[in-house]
């Protein structure tokens, strides 16, 4: 589900969002050796060319997670962490 | 496992979109109910920061974080929760510290904080902090005994005309204070912007600054007026200006807790006449961990497992400031806080 989001109107110079997916899956699971997993956030549909989107990832397993961004997507140029990772990408 | 996905409108079109990238979490063993934003600093005009707050399922934030908006209704992950929310900072802010939110529960938890580029930033009007570096982040801070009368400790400056801070401190030795600070490339203010001194704790801190006069390796001695033989840690800060050729100390403030403890650590209240640059400098019984109150950026000496809460913020006006910090037990601390400005 997408929401509209209240705001500034676009072209005031500040960037702003205008809507936000939460997905679900499945969590990865612990274990003595490596794991990888795929996960799958919704495409979201109507967004506008040019607009920016920004995935966060988040899973609790602990300092070992990282995250690979996907296909068509740009990692941050710095950002590693613990707990947390995330991909970046322009929508065109 | 949670995905977050914000759909934003009015950035950059091209590029890296992030001016600051900013991260903090902390782990069950180590839960709070209050959760820190992460310590992401930015000197950038009309970015739009965004926080997003993950905690375990069923995990929720009780209370957002001041200031900015919530930006879904929709949270639960797969065995995790997510929450986002956004600001669109203005011209004028030069640094957002951490956004803190309360959670409904004491579990771990974690923040990532997003600065995204305005496509067409105004200019601000006033002068901008920046923080250029500092020693605990890059490895040069210390903890030795000097058993001597001066001890030294190298520093790289990067930035000529930028302010250099040092903050040092001991516990257990009264009676001994820096007599003064020098070095080759940086000019050293004469005497100290703050000395402080626990009446209970017996730690002794001080905040010496100068400013940078060549962008090279130095070697800073640090003279006490008489034999130190107390484990010392010190460390340096190194912050830019976006205008004006000096700085100065505009006011400074000590915080003594006494016998009193507690898990939060408050810093020193100092009040500014005007815009400046805010920073403190906490001497804590336990190891600090993370910073509590919004729009102060916060980092932890490392050395010694120290743990002491630094924290910063710019944009002031003619009012009080005081961060908090803090530490898994409660405790003792003692703290000192400055307002430079450069004019």
């Amino acid at each position: 589900m997408w929401r509209t989001l209240p705001g500034l109107a676009a072209g005031s110079g500040y960037p702003v969002p205008v809507a936000v997916q939460v997905a679900a899956a499945a969590p990865q699971v612990a274990s003595s050796s490596a794991v990888a997993g795929t996960f799958t956030a919704t495409a979201p549909s109507g967004v506008t060319a040019g607009n920016l989107l920004v995935a966060v990832c988040y899973d609790a397993q602990g300092s070992s997670e990282t995250f690979t961004a996907p296909s068509g997507w740009s990692a941050p140029s710095s950002g590693a962490s613990n707990y947390v990772s995330g991909a970046v990408g322009v929508c065109v | 496992m949670s995905i977050e996905i914000l759909d934003i409108t009015g950035g950059p079109t091209s590029g890296n979109p992030f001016d600051a990238i900013g991260y903090q979490g902390i782990s069950g063993g180590e839960s709070a109910a209050t959760m820190p934003g992460a310590a992401a600093i930015a000197s950038y005009t009309n970015d739009l920061a965004v926080c997003v707050y993950g905690g375990y399922d069923g995990q929720t934030v009780s209370t957002g974080p001041s200031g900015m908006t919530a930006a879904s209704g929709a949270h639960s992950g797969s065995n995790t929760s997510i929450y986002a929310y956004w600001q669109a900072l203005s011209a004028q802010y030069g640094i957002i510290g951490n956004r803190p939110v309360t959670w409904s529960a004491a579990e771990a938890a974690m923040n990532v904080t997003l600065l995204i580029q305005a496509a067409s930033p105004s200019s601000p009007s006033g002068t901008i902090y920046t923080q250029r570096s500092n020693s605990t982040l890059l490895g040069g801070e210390t903890h030795s005994t000097p058993n001597a009368t001066t001890m030294t400790q190298s520093l790289q400056t990067a930035e000529v005309g930028d302010l250099v801070i040092m903050f040092i401190h001991w516990t257990g030795q009264s009676g001994v204070v820096v007599s003064s600070v020098s070095s080759s490339h940086v000019t050293w203010a004469s005497s100290a912007a703050v000395v402080f001194t626990g009446s209970v704790t017996t730690y002794h801190g001080e905040i010496w600054y100068g400013t940078v006069t060549t962008a090279e390796t130095a070697t800073v001695t640090i003279t006490f007026n008489e034999e130190s033989t107390a484990g010392t840690e010190l460390g340096f800060d190194e912050w830019s200006a976006s205008a004006g050729s000096a700085w100065t100390v505009q006011a400074a403030g000590t915080y003594d807790s006494g016998s009193s403890t507690d898990e939060t650590v408050s810093s020193a209240s100092v009040t500014a006449t005007g815009n400046g640059l805010f920073w403190s400098y906490d001497v804590t019984d336990n190891v600090g961990l993370f910073g509590l109150t919004g729009d102060y950026g916060y980092y932890f000496t490392v050395d010694n497992s120290e743990g002491s809460p630094i924290s910063f913020r710019d944009d002031l006006s003619g009012v009080s400031y005081q961060s908090s910090a803090w530490q898994p037990t409660a405790g003792r601390w003692d703290s000192g806080a400055v307002i430079f400005q450069k004019t």
